[in-house]
């Protein structure tokens, strides 16, 4: 039994194109890059499609290729352009004024606040994704680079060091500024005015 | 002299205040918290690392705010990537009509 068979290639870019395209987008950051892999995929899938169990649904065994392609991506890019100083990326100081020079939190502008609704109810609000969307696209792209491949793709740190060719200092510090500049982001954005604590 | 519960907060500040005091200095302060309990995320820190946080969250709800929030936003993107990766923002970019008519001919010609 060949569950794809019935889909219609041409259809495959009506129905499913968008969706990979962003998915793309989020990872690379770049359209005609994004556009490409969309391609990739796209082809990938219909090379598979015997292959394809329909166990799951289309979209998702295509998300699943796309993460792939995603992947291979990644690593032509770092043998091609090794990073020349490893340390470069992580050389910029975190400048901003989170900590008072004790490093503690500054009580009336950074320290977090309490986030009010029931976390179960938030994940309903459509408002609520559309501003973790737009906070994870205002990530510098190495931050959103290792971000997602941690959170979303889940990958262990190891796997995404030996990905990178990155140290696994470097990557601490990436994720960390990632995690730290998301939650401020999606505070300002999502969760509202700062009151008093 | 009135006493009143004001003054039984001031004794009970004075009385622990040589333990915040103390657990201010042994703790990490919050600037290496943040770092840490990202890095908690990824791999398992040493036992006496975990204790020295875990004596951070008495003295400051703002790092154990920052930790709940940092796991809340995990579990959301692990629970939901769809909602991230594809339909996203009502504001998401999309393939244009040019690049769809590409991509159609690149699938109907393989």
């Amino acid at each position: 039994m060949v569950g794809g068979s019935s889909s219609d290639p041409e259809k495959w870019v009506e129905e499913h194109g968008d969706y990979l395209f962003r998915c793309a987008l989020l990872r690379v950051r770049d359209q005609v890059i994004a556009e490409d892999l969309v391609q990739e995929t796209l082809l990938a899938a219909l090379q598979a499609r015997e292959r394809f169990s329909g166990q799951s649904s289309e979209r998702s065994w295509m998300v699943g290729i796309l993460k792939h392609k995603i992947i291979d991506r990644f690593r032509k890019n770092i043998r091609e352009h090794p990073v020349e100083d490893p340390e470069e990326m992580t050389a910029i100081p975190d400048e901003d004024d989170t900590f008072d020079k004790d490093g503690h939190w500054r009580l009336d502008r950074t320290a977090p606040m309490d986030w009010p609704d029931h976390p179960g109810a938030v994940l309903e609000r459509k408002q609520f994704w559309e501003s973790l969307s737009g906070c994870l696209r205002k990530l510098p792209p190495k931050m959103a680079q290792v971000f997602t491949l941690r959170e979303l793709d889940e990958l262990e740190s190891d796997a995404i060091c030996a990905m990178l060719r990155i140290s696994s200092s470097n990557l601490c510090v990436l994720i960390h500024r990632a995690r730290k500049q998301l939650r401020q982001c999606l505070e300002v954005n999502f969760f509202g005015h700062r009151e008093a604590h | 002299m009135q006493i009143g519960p004001k003054q039984d907060v001031k004794q009970l500040k004075l009385g622990i205040g040589p333990i915040v005091g103390w657990l201010i200095r042994i703790t990490p302060s919050c600037q290496d918290m943040t770092r840490l309990l990202s890095e908690a995320m990824d791999r398992p820190l040493p036992f006496g690392m975990r204790m020295k946080m875990r004596l951070h969250f008495l003295i400051c709800k703002w790092c154990e705010r920052y930790k709940n929030q940092l796991l809340f936003l995990r579990q959301a993107l692990r629970r939901d990537p769809d909602k991230v990766e594809g339909e996203g923002a009502a504001s998401s970019a999309s393939l244009s009509p040019e690049a769809k008519d590409r991509l159609k001919r690149v699938v109907s010609n393989s």
